[in-house]
């Protein structure tokens, strides 16, 4: 769907151009990102994210890279598992 | 600073009913609610259950301005309307009114944290569109201004149409003029408030085009936050980062914890000796003073042994209760909690369990009830219930005289003479040690078990905020170990006493009379009642009172331990025999058992009692275990070989042996059918698993 803060989700993007959206565990520790959609089947767990703040449009931050995941969204700092992690989208800005 | 009001003159609302107002206080968890809470109700706040179910409603009457209120503290909220958990399920459930029982609050207050704006802002803007008449209360205030943030209040009382007060829980600033805000809210006109939620909603639909609802609530609050000045402090981030880089990592943090965990765990159990001590002796007095005062008879013995002692079975658990909760609240209240599940989470979620799970189960070494009160942090439900049915399997202190006894026969045993005492200690340690670990390997197994069978499903993946640290507050400990205490006493306490009531009646009924001694015992021990009383006729003619208390002695231990073999719990000792037999067990050692289902350490007392010496025989350890060690099996052989010790042994680690952990379970599941399931599977596993250790040690040895 198309957000306010970019309008490329709706074309098909090929894994093969220059910056698409990655897992948010394949961020680095330091690296930022935008959210561009969750894939996450889980509606419990949809739900979860995005009333905590992880939703399109959010810019975050990886505090700590791993198994277990802690970013920094909206002024919140978020611990997350990377099963979790992996379902959000992120295109990699700087 | 001033609160921010509306300038619309509203008329004044009457009220049908002189019933007292209920105003609901809402927030993000981590928002500093319940020190709100805690800072407009002291100690006037009751704790009791939202009706048939679990989750807990602490409300309190106050006054504001002219009206009386009842103040309802729900659980924290990320959003009103989109709940996953089904606590938060239930407050927002709760919140709408929704819920069987309770009424829509008349009004809300909605907790927006100073230093964390646009977040909380997307609660506080569902909560407008409910169109329920709403009162703001900017928290965290003196943070904001140590942090130089300054928050528009104009703004923010535009953009949210309600009254905005900025107010620090902490401190106590501006409580007064919220107590004011919510009187003049709820004298307000009613339908203002429903056409501010249809602003309100109009205002959301208008910021951005994304079709998700909650990406234009996040877009609106985070617009909102921006322009009232909401502002991330460099300062603290970095801060927090620095202490987070070490605390989370995965091995020093996991150290760090590690560290932690054994402070807890230690001053629980430690610190804890002394209260306990004195309740012991307390309630130990006031029997004494009740037998010295009341009949000699039936009442009297209820009252002293069934009532007295039980009430002080009760007391005793609370001084437990009362540390761990104000460590963990402490702990909590710096954020420092959220790092721990974190770090305990990876290896949590081998046995199919959150992270969160980990501090209810290391407590659990000190006791269950506490422990099991401590789950209420883990959210989901079907994790909360296995951490509960396991938790019981961890060795607790109740445990441990049981352990001492067995480690001292069986070094007697293995080790027999002065000389080997060195060999003694390192088997006793084994011992202990082998118990320790046996309980936790049964609690992982179980775990696992439980998670691919009845309790089907995947442990919740780990989603966790890690709030900003901050310096706890001693008083929020306070109050809240206040208020578990007496949730204790008023909810578990009582079926506490009613089952140890049950018990003594089982171990006291029916009655042997001291004529019918002779008519029920051994011919060996008529033969040494004769004696006994021959004794006490020489000493009375000598004058030697000493000498008559001694026999009296003997014969008032003759007489309990054959009255306790009369009695009901007795002859069901007697009667499961053969059930117990494969596991070595005798009947006097099922007496025991039996006895010990209401608490495990009363095994120790009774095996004096059926032993011939008494309850006070108990005490003295070399006697208790030179007397138990003489006992013999019918066929002459020991009764307590290393086999039947061993198997004793597993059989203390894994029983479900304490009926007031079982109506903690109760309690805290909102139904026996757990507490059933929990004695069921522990006594199947308890029993096979004693069976082959004694079956296994017997081929063996």
């Amino acid at each position: 769907m198309p957000t306010a803060a970019n309008n490329s989700t709706n074309s098909p993007k090929k894994a093969d151009e220059a910056i698409g959206p990655v897992p948010l565990t394949g961020l680095p520790a330091g690296g930022t990102g935008l959210v561009m959609r969750i894939e996450e089947d889980d509606h419990a767990m949809l739900i979860r994210l995005k009333t905590m703040g992880m939703h399109e449009g959010r810019r975050v931050r990886v505090i700590r890279a791993g198994s277990r995941i802690i970013v920094s969204c909206g002024g919140t700092r978020i611990g997350l598992a990377a099963e979790v992690a992996k379902h959000i989208r992120v295109a990699p800005t700087a | 600073m001033t609160t921010i009001s509306l300038d619309v003159q509203q008329p004044h609302r009457k009220w049908p009913d002189k019933r007292p107002l209920r105003v609901a206080l809402v927030g993000n968890p981590n928002s500093g609610k319940t020190t709100l809470f805690n800072r407009l109700t002291g100690l006037r706040a009751k704790t009791s259950n939202f009706p048939g179910t679990t989750l807990e409603r602490r409300a309190a009457k106050i006054k504001a301005g002219e009206h009386e209120i009842e103040l309802i503290d729900l659980p924290g909220l990320y959003s009103a309307h989109f709940a996953d958990q089904s606590e938060e399920l239930l407050a927002a459930d709760a919140l709408h009114g929704r819920l069987k029982g309770i009424e829509r609050p008349d009004a809300v207050v909605v907790i927006v944290d100073a230093t964390c704006l646009s977040r909380h802002l997307y609660l506080a803007s569902e909560v407008r569109e409910m169109g329920t008449p709403m009162v703001v209360a900017l928290n965290m205030i003196d943070e904001a201004r140590k942090q130089s943030i300054t928050i528009c209040l104009e703004t923010l009382g535009k953009e949210l149409d309600a009254t905005i007060v900025p107010i620090s829980g902490r401190t106590g600033e501006g409580i007064d003029a919220l107590r004011d805000a919510i009187a003049d809210d709820l004298a307000g006109d009613e339908a203002i408030h429903a056409k501010r939620a249809e602003a309100m909603t109009e205002r959301i639909a208008c910021t951005s085009c994304s079709s998700c609802p909650h990406t234009n609530r996040h877009t609106w609050a985070c617009g909102v936050g921006e322009a009232a000045g909401e502002q991330v402090s460099e300062v603290v981030e970095r801060r927090t980062e620095k202490v987070d880089s070490v605390l989370t990592h995965p091995f020093i943090g996991l150290a760090f914890f590690g560290v932690i965990m054994y402070a807890l765990f230690f001053l629980i159990f430690r610190a804890a000796t002394y209260p306990m001590d004195m309740v012991d002796a307390a309630f130990g007095s006031l029997a004494d003073a009740a037998a010295g005062v009341l009949p000699d008879n039936l009442v009297g013995s209820f009252l002293v042994d069934g009532v007295i002692a039980g009430l002080g079975g009760v007391v005793i658990f609370l001084p437990q209760i009362l540390i761990l909760f104000f460590v963990l609240t402490l702990l909590e209240d710096t954020g420092y909690l959220a790092r721990a599940a974190f770090v305990m989470d990876r290896i949590m979620q081998k046995v199919g369990l959150p992270g969160k799970a980990f501090i209810p189960m290391l407590s659990a070494h000190a006791c269950a009830i506490p422990a099991i009160m401590s789950t209420k942090v883990i959210e989901s439900r079907r994790d909360r219930l296995i951490t509960i049915l396991v938790i019981p399997l961890m060795t607790c202190s109740a445990r441990l005289p049981v352990y001492a006894i067995v480690a001292s026969l069986a070094g007697m045993i293995l080790y027999p003479g002065e000389a080997n005492s060195w060999e003694r200690a390192i088997l006793g340690g084994g011992l202990f040690f082998g118990a320790y670990t046996l309980g936790i390997l049964a609690a992982m197994l179980a775990s696992f078990i439980l998670g691919k069978t009845i309790l089907k499903g995947k442990p919740q993946e780990l989603v966790i905020e890690l709030p900003p640290y901050r310096w706890p507050s001693l008083r929020v400990a306070f109050l809240t170990i206040w208020d578990r205490g007496i949730v204790f006493l008023k909810q578990a306490g009582t079926v506490i006493l009613l089952l140890s009531i049950i018990i003594w009646a089982a171990m006291t009924f029916p009655q042997l009379p001291e004529d019918k001694l002779a008519d029920v015992a051994k011919p060996e021990s008529v033969m040494l009642l004769a004696d006994y009383e021959a004794q006490i006729e020489t000493a009375k003619a000598s004058g030697d009172t000493d000498a008559v208390e001694a026999a009296q002695a003997e014969i008032d231990n003759m007489l309990a331990r054959y009255s306790t073999e009369y009695a009901v719990g007795g002859r069901i000792g007697k009667a499961v025999e053969p059930v117990f037999a494969p596991l070595g067990f005798d009947w006097r050692i099922d007496i025991g058992v039996v006895a010990s289902f209401a608490a495990r350490e009363v095994v120790v007392s009774t095996l004096a009692i059926t032993a011939g010496i008494g309850e006070e025989g108990a005490d003295d350890d070399v006697l208790l275990r030179d007397t138990l060690a003489a006992m013999k099996r019918p066929d002459g052989s020991p009764l307590f070989d290393l086999p039947t010790l061993l198997s004793l042994l597993v059989f203390f680690v894994l029983a479900m042996q304490c009926l007031p952990t079982q109506a903690v379970t109760k309690r805290e599941t909102g139904s026996w059918k757990w507490a059933v399931l929990q004695f069921g599977y522990m006594t199947v596993m308890a029993y096979a698993a004693a069976m082959i250790t004694y079956q296994v040690a017997s081929a063996v040895v």
